[in-house]
């Protein structure tokens, strides 16, 4: 038994990429149906789960590794809200240098739209997602000031600027400011932007152009005449469910929009390779000084682009670095103190000192696309009967980030010399949150046009982390809000 | 109770502080789970501990200290700093 659907457009995900494009197209007039494999909570119940924790996704993963090989760490969840439930809310535009990588520097890819081409989508998604500082900052949402350690480190990693998030620092559409409880992965007071606020704040609930079919995994797109004709689906309780449109956008996450493609047979070689993630690395540095740590008006709030761009980047990745607020975790010191034996006032003196000494900086950095990095489909099958995918990615970096981190450590040595700055502990960590790449755009290369529309399939368009030809060193969220305003659009002015 | 009063001495804190980390402990893992991580902190911390390695005794005193020092605020007020929790002193 199957249920049927009809609308405009039929969007696979409701993340910020899915919801941002119906948004927008219901704005314009248009019906849309958006298929979500998992459920919505709304805030009050991810804080009713552990308010401290990140919210579970409410659909177990389906990747796997292939076999004999150490599975990554893939961050994502499925929910209503998608990774948006979840994220820190760092909100930055990419750097008009990264949209031309291969002609200014040789190597990696051009994307085959320039930045002055995304900026007013830029803009207008620092609008919508409530952005704090930033270069569209708006009168309304001014930068959360510097934290004492970014007064310590800005002049030392100059350039240094505050970090603009998706954190407002004033009230906005009747939710509070953020109230600096450093616990951005659920926000507390849902000050932090998620996509979920876009079902309010744009009126999405209760819109009779907009349908959101919850628990429903699209399975495959319905090829006739290289024309995507229906999205099946299938829904939690194992129904099938069929949504015909005369538009379909794939706006799920690199992972599944490859995954997607691959189960509709619309494998054109490319789909699902080239995936990439930026590989977080985290830097204890002591210092003599003390460097503030603990406070500070969010996690992260200064941003150095000392590594972000420049002729070196033929070489070596760029990189960002953000200083963690909070500082060094006291249990994992106090824990090691009482491992070896210490205890009482030496315990605690030991902690003091860390925490007041200890820089904790987290480095980002780009990496060229691998083709080896890709989704396949498994011969195992999940809960739903959908092959699982299967992901060949291996961290370690390539020569060209290892280069960079080694560059950057010992850069950061002879910055920090003068209050005695010297890295005693790094670590990647925090990995496998940005999924880029699987179907980038590109001229003849890539699996979408400069508009993300499928270079075959005239009517299916694939938008989010997997359009990325390049990935930057920057996050990628608010550039993967601004590609989906466009989209939206677009496909709304049609 | 003996228990806040053999924490603070490990940790090196008085015992008020070391009741309320204990009370954040216990709403976040509830009374059950935290009964057994103080028994398995107060064996490795205590006599037995000492022929454990460190390896175990790690393990063994992370889920409570993991517990208790888990947010900013409870870090600072461990290591007698002015606590973050409000805009005023957050301000940068």
């Amino acid at each position: 038994m199957s249920e049927a659907f009809t609308a405009d457009v039929a969007v696979v995900g409701a993340g910020v990429s899915g919801l941002l494009v119906a948004s927008e197209l219901v704005r314009a007039g248009r019906d849309v149906v958006v298929l979500e494999r998992g459920t919505r909570a709304s805030h009050a119940d991810q804080l009713a789960g552990d308010a401290s924790q990140t919210p579970p996704a409410t659909a177990a993963h389906n990747d796997e590794s292939p076999p004999d090989t150490e599975r990554y760490p893939w961050d994502y969840g499925y929910a209503v809200g998608g990774c948006s439930l979840r994220w820190s809310g760092v909100a930055v535009r990419l750097l008009p240098a990264d949209f031309e990588l291969r002609s200014r520097y040789g190597v990696g890819r051009d994307w085959p739209i320039g930045y002055g081409e995304l900026e007013p989508f830029y803009a207008d998604a620092e609008r919508i997602l409530g952005v704090a500082g930033g270069p569209g900052a708006q009168t309304d949402q001014p930068a959360h000031p510097l934290s004492p350690i970014d007064r310590l480190l800005a002049e030392r990693l100059a350039p240094y600027v505050p970090v603009p998030q998706a954190r407002p620092s004033a009230e906005r559409n009747g939710r509070a400011p953020c109230t600096a409880l450093a616990r951005c992965r659920l926000c507390p007071s849902d000050a932090r932007w998620s996509a979920l606020h876009l079902l309010d704040d744009e009126q999405l609930d209760g819109h009779e152009g907009f349908r959101l079919l919850e628990a429903t995994a699209a399975a495959r797109i319905r090829v006739r005449d290289d024309h995507a004709a229906v999205v099946e689906a299938v829904r939690a309780d194992r129904e099938h469910v069929e949504v015909r449109a005369n538009e379909v956008v794939l706006a799920a996450n690199a992972i599944e929009n490859a995954a997607l493609l691959l189960r509709s047979d619309l494998d054109d070689g490319v789909a699902g390779r080239n995936l990439a993630d930026h590989g977080h690395r985290l830097l204890h540095v002591e210092c003599d000084v003390p460097t503030g740590a603990g406070y500070g008006a969010s996690v992260t709030t200064g941003l150095s682009l000392a590594w972000a761009d420049g002729p070196f980047r033929a070489q070596r990745a760029a990189a960002v670095l953000l200083p963690v607020n909070a500082g060094v975790e006291l249990s994992e010191v106090v824990t090691a103190q009482l491992a070896a034996g210490v205890r009482g006032a030496p315990v605690r003196e030991a902690a003091r000192w860390r925490k007041e000494h200890t820089l904790v900086l987290d480095t980002l950095y780009e990496d060229l696309p691998d083709p080896r990095h890709r989704v396949e489909l498994s011969p195992r099958r999940d809960a739903l009967g959908l092959p699982l995918n299967r992901i060949t990615y291996s961290w370690g970096g390539s020569d060209y980030v290892r280069a960079a981190e080694a560059q950057l450590e010992q850069d950061l040595g002879e910055r920090l010399a003068d209050i005695g700055g010297r890295l005693v502990h790094a670590a990647h960590t925090a990995l496998g949150g940005h999924q880029l790449g699987t179907c980038f755009m590109g001229a003849a290369d890539g699996v979408v046009d400069a508009q993300e529309r499928h270079h075959r399939i005239a009517n299916l368009w694939v938008t989010g982390g997997s359009s990325f030809p390049a990935y930057s060193a920057m996050h990628p969220a608010l550039t993967i809000a601004a590609l989906a305003l466009r989209l939206g659009r677009r496909l709304g002015a049609v | 109770m003996w228990f806040e009063r053999s924490i603070a001495s490990v940790l090196g804190i008085d015992e008020v502080l070391a009741r309320e980390l204990l009370a954040v402990a216990r709403e976040r893992m509830g009374a059950r789970r935290l009964r057994l991580h103080l028994l398995a902190f107060a064996t490795a911390t205590g006599p037995l501990g000492r022929i454990l390695p460190a390896r175990i005794r790690g393990r063994a005193v992370g889920g409570l200290v993991g517990c208790m020092l888990r947010e900013i605020d409870e870090m600072l007020r461990y290591i007698g700093a002015a606590p973050a929790g409000h805009r005023g002193l957050l301000a940068g």
